[in-house]
């Protein structure tokens, strides 16, 4: 692996890792335990450039290609998987898409805070009821020269502290609210790709920017999920929260060409974090296997131990590879970054949840105590499979790549 | 590793390649399969393709591409007929690379030219009571004059009735606390006194390639055919099958391939409940993730392919590559035949085929459950 990275991809990953081992590792425990949001962390990882990873050069960033990103990415999920995955969803996913489709004007207004980390960027993609389906619009309709949002977005990383959302809407006339007149079931076969013509009024999938303190955008409370507890996820609502139009997103076109890029960033920085939670895991149960058990033989003398660590070792392995292909996918300007993305995601975080309950397993009951130091893992990887889409939403895009139609 | 680029002759290898497969192999792999019938005549045109000299040097009549072409060819060998890939797969990686790589130069000479155009080569290690437990061989070698002696039988030999060459690992010191280190490798030349091929196994799968016994009943070999020095045998035994062991992971993923790409077609003309099975979710999750499955090993053979091509160690690669992409052909080529229905389970559809074919990469070259123990080997390093 290592004779595909460039030597300062080699560097940058190495300081990552020191970063996370000196500022992230130890208190991540805490952190969880008190669903306490890392921001002292994240500001000392801003000074160092790490929230505008990929950020252009001439607005303050760090220019990183998607290899090198990913890699860091993967170090900081080692030290704090919470962490890791409220920056990358700031760094690649936010400022990655005000920098490609937002107007100058726009950009000069978010990115500098943005990329120093003054500000903080999140997601709002996922919907309430979008277990295997492609993440469901944000509905809003245009006021003259507001647009007005209504609806909700479920356990949005970041939603606690961040600036700035990130939103996914569809744009429809006032009269239906959105896409309210579109029968529910009707959106579901006809899949949100798929324009409806039997509905006259001209509707349209967009990004929008939505600060916080914009009026009707209410940030939680929701409880904290059972992973990732530090990342201040949170339900965000908006009741009929008043956007001004200009902080839309330019190109409006087909709607996977809006919410497409976004996606295969928000997939990528999953993989990489599901790398990082099964790394750390995996190290740890091979750290366990080299102290003796009660009849003093090693942990790792037995083949019952010995098979999960080869069949942990293979999938991690596969899983490093998918998120490095679709990193040099994207770095390439690929059109397929953005299957690759999805299958290093669906991939990556099985493989993180079966290495994180197998690395439970060799610990034995010891695994199962709340500061034995791997349950953490186990909970966090099992995120990974529900984040950004759900395993199964991804595989159905996937599905949609090589079939083409369905929802 | 992730993506090779291929240079532009590279490219044209692999389109021959794809080319004699799809017009010369695909045709025949059903009938070859009902018959157990080795094709000879495929055979032939692809030794005049230079397909059994990929990695012998050119010095000796070979082309020597590199790993992560090779790992290709024999993926879309195994595209069209599993039982021809592995021929081909043996032939190279375990039966003539050894000698380019264990050989004298007049071994090299002798026997690499004869490999690369027309003759082909076996493998000959496992025996009815030492399988996994290879070092537990009892084919025993003794030295008379200028030559030496053998004496016992091999199981499970490719290509037994075919070859010209085989490798035959023996035991030359029979005291047990020598082990591993009383093994020594010979080249045994068809036509050898006291050498013959035994029963032809029936085999459930690759039936396109034979597999027989070999029996060595004071069987002269002359000493210049010693390769290797005397109790290295074992260790030409394994470092040949890292080599080996990529080519069957690239075997299972052609079987892989070719298993989704009838899948995937016969999913979107089947239709049950008034539309293609293809539209019902069930069957969308599971092509995709048959892909990943797919895709995974694929990345996997690759990495050891490009370890191996860059001369860094790849033994633990090519295990993690074999593992996982024998154990993924099961699983893909199990679930082509659930898409099928019923229909998969004739011999009018190619998919059952596969399946009793990918079945035996979990086992030959090192069995599953032997990568594991070499991954975890690699993992715990010094422990014990």
């Amino acid at each position: 692996m290592e004779s595909l990275l460039s030597a300062s991809q080699i560097r940058l990953r190495q300081e990552a890792r020191s970063l996370a081992e000196s500022l992230l590792r130890e208190g991540a425990e805490g952190r969880d335990r008190s669903a306490a949001f890392p921001s002292e962390e994240i500001r000392a990882l801003a000074r160092r450039g790490y929230l505008g990873m990929t950020g252009d050069p001439s607005h303050g960033g760090q220019g990183w290609d998607r290899l090198a990103a990913s890699l860091v990415l993967i170090e900081l999920a080692r030290g704090c998987a919470s962490t890791a995955l409220v920056v990358g969803f700031h760094a690649l996913v936010v400022c990655e898409a005000i920098s490609r489709s937002a107007s100058s004007a726009l950009k000069s207004r978010h990115l500098p805070s943005l990329i120093r980390g003054e500000s903080l960027g999140a997601l709002a993609m996922s919907d309430p009821s979008a277990l295997g389906a492609p993440p469901d619009p944000a509905t809003a309709w245009t006021e003259g020269d507001r647009l007005i949002l209504r609806g909700s977005r479920e356990s949005v990383p970041g939603a606690t502290a961040a600036d700035l959302f990130l939103v996914y809407a569809q744009v429809g006339s006032e009269q239906d609210g959105g896409d309210a007149g579109v029968p529910r079931t009707r959106r579901e076969t006809t899949g949100v790709g798929a324009s409806s013509a039997a509905d006259a009024s001209p509707r349209r999938r967009a990004l929008l920017l939505v600060p916080r303190g914009t009026p009707g955008l209410r940030i939680g409370p929701g409880s904290p999920p059972f992973g990732v507890r530090a990342a201040g996820v949170a339900d965000v609502r908006f009741d009929e929260c008043v956007v001004p139009s200009d902080q839309e997103l330019a190109p409006p076109g087909e709607p996977r060409a809006v919410s497409g890029p976004i996606l295969a960033d928000a997939d990528l920085v999953v993989a990489s974090q599901a790398v990082g939670i099964a790394e750390e895991a995996f190290e740890k149960a091979v750290v366990r296997t080299k102290e003796r058990d009660a009849s003093g033989a090693h942990v790792g003398s037995r083949q019952s131990i010995q098979w999960k660590l080869a069949d942990m070792q293979v999938l991690l392995d596969a899983a490093r590879l998918f998120c490095l292909r679709a990193a040099i996918a994207a770095d390439r300007g690929e059109a397929g970054y953005a299957r690759e993305a999805a299958q290093a995601k669906c991939f990556a975080g099985r493989a993180a949840a079966r290495i994180a309950d197998e690395a439970v397993q060799v610990f034995g009951s010891a695994g199962a105590i709340a500061d034995g130091g791997i349950e953490r893992h186990w909970r966090d990887a099992k995120t990974t499979e529900l984040n950004p889409t759900s395993r199964e939403a991804a595989l159905l895009s996937m599905a949609r790549s090589l079939l083409g139609g369905g929802s | 590793m992730i993506d090779p680029r291929f240079t532009e002759d590279e490219r044209m290898v692999l389109q021959v390649v794809r080319d004699f497969a799809a017009s010369e192999l695909a045709p025949i792999a059903h009938d070859l399969d009902i018959n157990a019938v080795v094709p000879r005549e495929a055979i032939a045109k692809m030794q005049e393709l230079g397909l059994f000299g990929l990695l012998i040097p050119e010095a000796y009549g070979g082309t020597s591409i590199r790993a992560v072409l090779y790992v290709r060819v024999i993926e879309e060998l195994a595209r069209a007929c599993a039982g021809v890939a592995i021929v081909v797969s043996v032939h190279n990686s375990i039966g003539a690379q050894p000698i380019f790589l264990y050989g004298t130069e007049e071994q090299k000479k002798r026997f690499l030219p004869r490999l690369a155009a027309r003759e082909i080569g076996a493998f000959c290690l496992s025996e009815a009571g030492s399988g996994s437990d290879a070092a537990s061989l009892t084919l025993r070698a003794q030295r008379d004059g200028d030559f030496w002696v053998l004496d016992g039988a091999k199981l499970w030999v490719t290509s037994a009735t075919q070859a010209g060459v085989f490798m035959v690992f023996a035991r030359t010191n029979p005291d047990p606390a020598a082990g591993y280190r009383g093994i020594t490798a010979f080249l045994v030349e068809r036509g050898t006194e006291g050498f013959s091929v035994g029963k032809k196994e029936d085999k459930m799968g690759l039936r396109a390639s034979d597999t027989a016994e070999l029996i060595f009943d004071a069987a002269r070999v002359p000493v210049e055919n010693q390769l290797g020095k005397e109790g290295e045998g074992f260790r030409v035994a394994m470092s040949s099958l890292d080599s080996g062991r990529i080519g069957v992971a690239a075997q299972a993923l052609g079987i892989a391939r070719a298993a989704f790409d009838e899948a995937l077609a016969y999913a979107k003309v089947r239709r049950q409940f008034g539309r293609a099975i293809s539209e019902f979710e069930a069957t969308r999750i599971r092509l995709a993730e048959m892909d990943t499955d797919i895709e995974a090993a694929a990345l996997l053979i690759h990495r050891a392919a490009h370890r191996k091509d860059l001369g860094l160690p790849y033994g633990p690669q090519a295990s993690m590559a074999k593992l996982f992409a024998s154990e993924m052909a099961t699983r893909v080529t199990h679930a082509a035949i659930q898409i099928h229905g019923g229909f998969g389970y004739t011999k009018d559809y190619a998919v059952e085929r596969y399946y009793r074919d990918a079945r035996v990469t979990e086992i030959y070259e090192g069995t599953s459950e032997m990568q594991r123990i070499v991954i975890a080997r690699s993992v715990l390093g010094g422990l014990r």
